[in-house]
């Protein structure tokens, strides 16, 4: 067991955990943030993605042993930021939510790319959300939500 | 994950210690895309850990005199970014956009690409057709090695117990050089290469000089295609000399048939994307 200290949502944490358990897991049922989801665990559906000092990673694929210091965002902590809010109202607006599973991930994985590029083009919006992968419907929606993000934002 | 005995290096120093003392029986992990996943899917079970992402001194892109160096824990998100790249070695930003995810890009470093020697890599053909050395450091010193000569199969290299990858290195490729990384995959990002094709020369008068080709995912490792090369060289671009470029390139590739494509299809695919490139950096198309 290790002891790690580091950061989510503004927040100080300090959890004791095995080396090798994933970020995924500690904040799913160590901190009880339960809006991360895990998919396939191994990177490539996106359900779990979060910001690690700002850069959208999956949180399947982070281990204990690399969190010391870093700084992580997850969905519960979007509602306290103007991008992610405004990314929340449009993804409600724009219908571009069905079951919602994969939805925490898109709003992260959208939340890096809006923080980096504030007005994407649509090859940039596909770019930025290639890693999440939707099962419910098509991505249309979802495009279309995050383009209507940056145009409310760019305001 | 099971838990996994990890010791985690802040500095260079003391992950060569680490495996100086202990270097068979502990494996290097950074960024973790390759090596959680192994781990994960039984593929590769793991005594103990050694976490290295934590030493800074071995994230930066330089360009000095000429020569390009990108230390081991740089990310292909870093690389894709970066604007010496982009200016001095374009085919090795268009193997790091393509590799996968903007999450996955993130986590992933060029020095695990290197090190986990999967003949479908998509740095390694781009670093290959640089004609990139790799230097290992350890306790006894450092050493260099062609990246060409790195690999010796799936997942096997040169690497000794105890050695670290810390630098991949090469020189910037002049202004009149043309090149490209032209790959096939089930979708644009975040899929596995089924055919990886780097290419790089100069143009002199309008005529490809210093041609150097490597091949992805159609041979145990990565191999360097001479012929396909020499089928270049000295050559004015036109459809029908990229055509027998192309044929050369079929004839050079080894591949295999898996559950991604058949090793005919993947032989062929070698020609079409080498043709796909050219045509590309040649007549601005695609």
């Amino acid at each position: 067991m290790i002891r790690v200290g580091f950061t989510v949502n503004g927040r100080s944490v300090s959890v004791e955990t095995s080396p090798t358990r994933t970020l995924l897991d500690i904040l799913r049922e160590d901190l009880g943030l339960t809006g991360t989801k895990e998919g396939c665990g191994k990177g490539e559906c996106g359900a779990c993605t979060v910001l690690m000092d700002g850069r959208a990673v999956a949180s399947c694929l982070v281990i204990a042993a690399g969190l010391e210091g870093r700084d992580v965002l997850t969905v519960e902590g979007l509602a306290g930021d103007r991008i992610g809010r405004a990314l929340q109202d449009a993804f409600v607006e724009a219908g571009a939510v069905q079951c919602g599973y994969c939805i925490p991930g898109f709003l992260m994985a959208a939340r890096a790319l809006l923080a980096e590029t504030p007005s994407p083009s649509t090859e940039e919006i596909r770019e930025g959300l290639s890693g999440n992968i939707c099962r419910c419907t098509g991505y249309v929606k979802i495009f279309d939500a995050v383009n209507l993000a940056a145009r409310r934002l760019a305001r | 994950m099971r838990e996994i005995e990890t010791v985690a290096a802040r500095t260079l120093d003391e992950a060569l210690d680490v495996l100086a003392r202990r270097g068979d029986g502990i494996r290097v992990i950074a960024g973790g895309t390759d090596v959680i996943v192994q781990e994960l899917e039984r593929r590769k079970e793991a005594r103990a850990l050694l976490s290295i992402g934590g030493i800074g001194a071995l994230r930066s892109i330089t360009e000095d005199g000429g020569r390009v160096r990108i230390g081991a824990l740089v990310t292909h998100r870093e690389i894709e970014r970066s604007p010496v790249i982009r200016r001095r070695a374009p085919l090795l930003r268009e193997a790091a956009f393509i590799v996968g995810s903007p999450q996955i890009k993130n986590l992933a470093t060029i020095g695990g690409n290197i090190a986990n020697a999967s003949p479908v890599a998509d740095s390694v053909p781009a670093l290959m057709a640089l004609e990139a050395t790799i230097t290992l450091a350890s306790r006894r010193g450092e050493r260099r090695v062609p990246v060409a000569e790195f690999a010796t199969g799936p997942g096997r290299t040169v690497r000794r117990p105890d050695e670290l990858i810390t630098e991949v290195s090469f020189d910037a490729l002049p202004p009149d050089s043309v090149s490209f990384y032209e790959r096939l995959g089930q979708r644009r990002l975040l899929s596995i290469s089924k055919v990886g094709v780097a290419f790089r020369a100069r143009l002199r008068d309008g005529r490809f000089a210093g041609v150097a080709v490597a091949l992805g995912a159609v041979a145990p490792t990565v191999i360097m295609a001479p012929r396909t090369a020499a089928a270049l060289e000295g050559e004015r671009y036109s459809p029908e000399v990229a055509g027998r470029a192309a044929r050369a390139a079929e004839e050079e590739s080894r591949a295999i048939t898996d559950l991604r494509s058949t090793s005919d299809y993947r032989n062929r695919m070698a020609g079409a994307l080498l043709v796909r490139g050219l045509a590309r950096v040649m007549e601005g198309r695609g």
